[in-house]
């Protein structure tokens, strides 16, 4: 056993000490030494300054005390959800659930970008794993807040709760597709555990929707779930994809907006970024590759895509694209976010029309897994809302691509004669809906 | 504008009025908190101040500019987080510092949050940039409406259906010109392409992102009356929340009645 320490320099190298060496040391340490070597520990853990961590488990704490106290009830991730533990950057275990999910989609990418989605129930699907597709849902409505500040923080926290409350009567637990619903409701969840007064606003809202104040237990995003099914995807893998390079772009709301919750990994990418997405990819066979730029943003900016859209478009070729092909040389950008798809994918032709000549095809994590699994390319993974050339990706990847598209012409024809879609359902769900309460 | 406050703001300023409250500032947005109400910068800054979420979002700015290195607004047009939480710093003194950044700056922020996680003080500027954009919205300065206004579509959809870039919004092309060729095909056959996508709560929908039920959109109608937005967003962008609260009024009609 060590000798107790005094001063916060001895702490704070005894503390980078044990975690290098893998912990499991016993120290000595005087009890107001001891409080403060704990939030060292954090903080090295985390690789974050010093205090937010310790405010996220405070958040998490007190979480639990509300349901103590009867203030709140708390949706659990319990084990008919078959959880799957992953470490989060705040060091926090989290618990992933993975069956019975409701699908919290994304306004985004259901109306441009709708193999996001399909690709993803696809998935579902072929591993026999039931889930909800329920139209009763908004989105977070926070698109607005972030482009044009026009909602405010008791709305947005009453939208997140009406959706919460939803899911939990149809006893499934919310996975998140969208990387600013994700991090918004990270951002909700935390004042309305926190402020006494926002809580009681959002409950009297509630209230008058018929709906009571039910707060998930754990935040999940999509990508989180593909990181920890990504074994069990691999499986089913139909083309070898060794061949392939892929660059990954982590969407920052995802992993910016209230960063410590989200999951990292000491297998991928050694632990110091976030881990889905890149994961998912190496499971499949792929290989991955850095590039200097990893940590910018999209350019998306919410109002620029759409008000602005040279600014978010200069953004995303000079400091995303143009990198992610001449550093990493990828065959494919892989995203886990509606927002980070459409600048990328849509930020490209113009660029073309200038004399520009790197292009890369840009899809979601959810997509490539599917297509390497051997989903359909246009009719399930839907590759012909994407406008940056998916062709050679898919020659690569050794996929008939001109044969698919054949097929998708009849399917097409088909539907014009009044055909309806072989829909993707959901397998037989485990758990019955609760009767409300 | 009494005689002693003019001169209280003209001697922050440098020769060429380049510099104002001794941070960055152009000309026009000296000029512009210059015309500003007193009251209504004043009010700005004590809304801001008494946000539940400021006291997350503002400790202290040691002026280090890790923010702005991580900015990707500040690459390509004139933003810096760092002003935003140094004019936040010495608003309460100042509101006129707060102003001057309102009527335009901080409208370029791409709301990525890269800011926020490299700010060794745990400041959260892009928290701050969207509190304030609230509070221009709120109060109807005449930036938050000429931002509005060719978004309006968006909002709209939004505040309504809660979904949005609905297949609806992709029929034309013009709107999508930059996008380029492969786009016009698309909008050409966008109705049977959205009738061929195999999930239902999608299948066939053009102007929603799926077919949200009426309950639900009365809901989010609901919410948005009962927390102020529909009040807030009024004050900048009126056509759009009278066309929110008729179709609300339309629903809640509609539920009435069975």
């Amino acid at each position: 056993m060590r000798k107790p320490v005094r001063n916060w320099r001895s702490l704070r190298r005894m503390a980078n000490t044990i975690i290098d060496s893998g912990g499991g040391e016993e120290i000595e340490l005087k009890e107001e030494d001891a409080k403060y070597f704990e939030k060292l520990v954090a903080e090295r853990r985390a690789k974050l300054a010093l205090g937010t961590v310790e405010d996220y488990l405070r958040m998490l704490e007190k979480m639990r005390e509300l349901e103590a106290s009867g203030e709140i009830m708390v949706h659990h991730v319990e084990e008919d959800y078959e959880p799957v533990s992953v470490r989060t950057l705040s060091g926090r275990t989290k618990k992933v659930p993975t069956v019975d999910t409701w699908q919290h989609k994304s306004c985004g990418q259901c109306g441009h970008i709708p193999g996001y989605v399909t690709s993803l129930f696809w998935i579902m699907r072929e591993l026999g794993i039931p889930f909800i597709d329920d139209t009763n849902q908004t989105s977070c409505t926070a698109w607005n807040y972030y482009g044009s500040g026009t909602s405010n923080t008791v709305a947005l926290s009453s939208v997140f709760l009406r959706n919460m409350h939803v899911a939990y009567e149809k006893n499934a637990y919310p996975l998140i597709h969208c990387g600013t619903s994700y991090g918004d409701y990270k951002e909700c969840r935390f004042l309305v555990v926190m402020s006494r007064d926002i809580r009681e606003r959002v409950r009297n809202i509630l209230k008058k929707v018929d709906r009571d104040l039910v707060i998930p237990e754990e935040l999940v995003h999509y990508s989180e779930w593909l990181h920890v099914m990504r074994s069990r995807i691999a499986e089913k893998r139909k083309y070898d994809v060794s061949g392939i390079t892929a660059a990954v772009h982590a969407a920052c709301h995802t992993y910016k907006l209230m960063a410590e919750d989200y999951t990292y990994d000491d297998s991928v990418m050694g632990g110091v970024k976030p881990a889905p997405t890149t994961s998912v990819a190496l499971a499949l066979g792929a290989k991955v590759a850095d590039y200097s730029t990893w940590y910018d943003c999209c350019g998306f900016g919410f109002r620029h895509i759409l008000t602005e859209r040279e600014v978010s478009r200069s953004f995303a070729y000079f400091r995303k694209i143009q990198p992610v092909v001449r550093e990493a040389k990828a065959d494919v950008l892989l995203v886990h976010d509606t927002g980070c798809v459409t600048t990328f994918d849509k930020s490209q032709f113009v660029f073309h029309a200038h004399g520009y000549k790197e292009s890369v095809p840009v899809i979601s994590d959810s997509q490539f897994a599917a297509l390497t699994m051997g989903a359909h390319p246009f009719i399930v993974c839907q590759l012909q809302w994407h406008l940056a050339d998916w062709r050679p990706l898919l020659t690569k990847m050794g996929i008939d691509w001109e044969k698919a598209q054949s097929e998708y012409k009849s399917y097409l024809e088909g539907i014009k004669k009044g055909g309806r879609p072989e829909f993707i359902r959901s397998p037989p769900r485990k758990l019955a809906p609760r009767v409300k309460t | 504008m009494d005689a002693k406050y003019a001169r209280k703001l003209a001697a922050r300023l440098n020769t060429d009025g380049w510099h104002y409250g001794g941070l960055p500032g152009l000309q026009w947005e000296a000029e512009n908190a210059r015309r500003g109400e007193p009251q209504l910068m004043r009010r700005i800054v004590d809304e801001l101040r008494s946000d539940v979420r400021f006291q997350e979002f503002y400790h202290a700015c040691i002026n280090c500019g890790n923010c702005t290195s991580m900015c990707p607004a500040f690459r390509f047009v004139d933003f810096e987080p760092r002003i935003v939480v140094q004019k936040v710093m010495h608003a309460k003194d100042e509101p006129e510092l707060l102003y001057q950044m309102m009527d335009e700056y901080l409208w370029a922020c791409y709301q990525c949050y890269s800011c926020w996680e490299v700010c060794p003080a745990h400041n959260n500027p892009g928290g701050l940039v969207a509190l304030l954009k609230e509070a221009a919205v709120r109060n109807g300065l005449e930036s938050a409406k000429r931002t509005l206004e060719p978004y309006s579509k968006t909002l709209f959809k939004v505040m309504a259906t809660g979904t949005q870039i609905t297949p609806d919004m992709h029929m034309l092309f013009a709107p999508f010109r930059d996008w380029g060729p492969h786009k016009a095909e698309l909008v050409k056959n966008i109705r049977t392409e959205r009738q061929g996508v195999p999930v239902e709560s999608m299948w066939g929908v053009m102007d929603k992102g799926w077919r949200v039920p009426k309950r639900t959109m009365l809901e989010l109608f609901i919410i948005e009356r009962e927390s102020g937005v529909l009040d807030s967003v009024r004050n900048s962008s009126k056509d759009v929340v009278d066309m929110v609260e008729e179709a609300g009024k339309e629903l809640e009609e509609s539920e009435k009645n069975g």
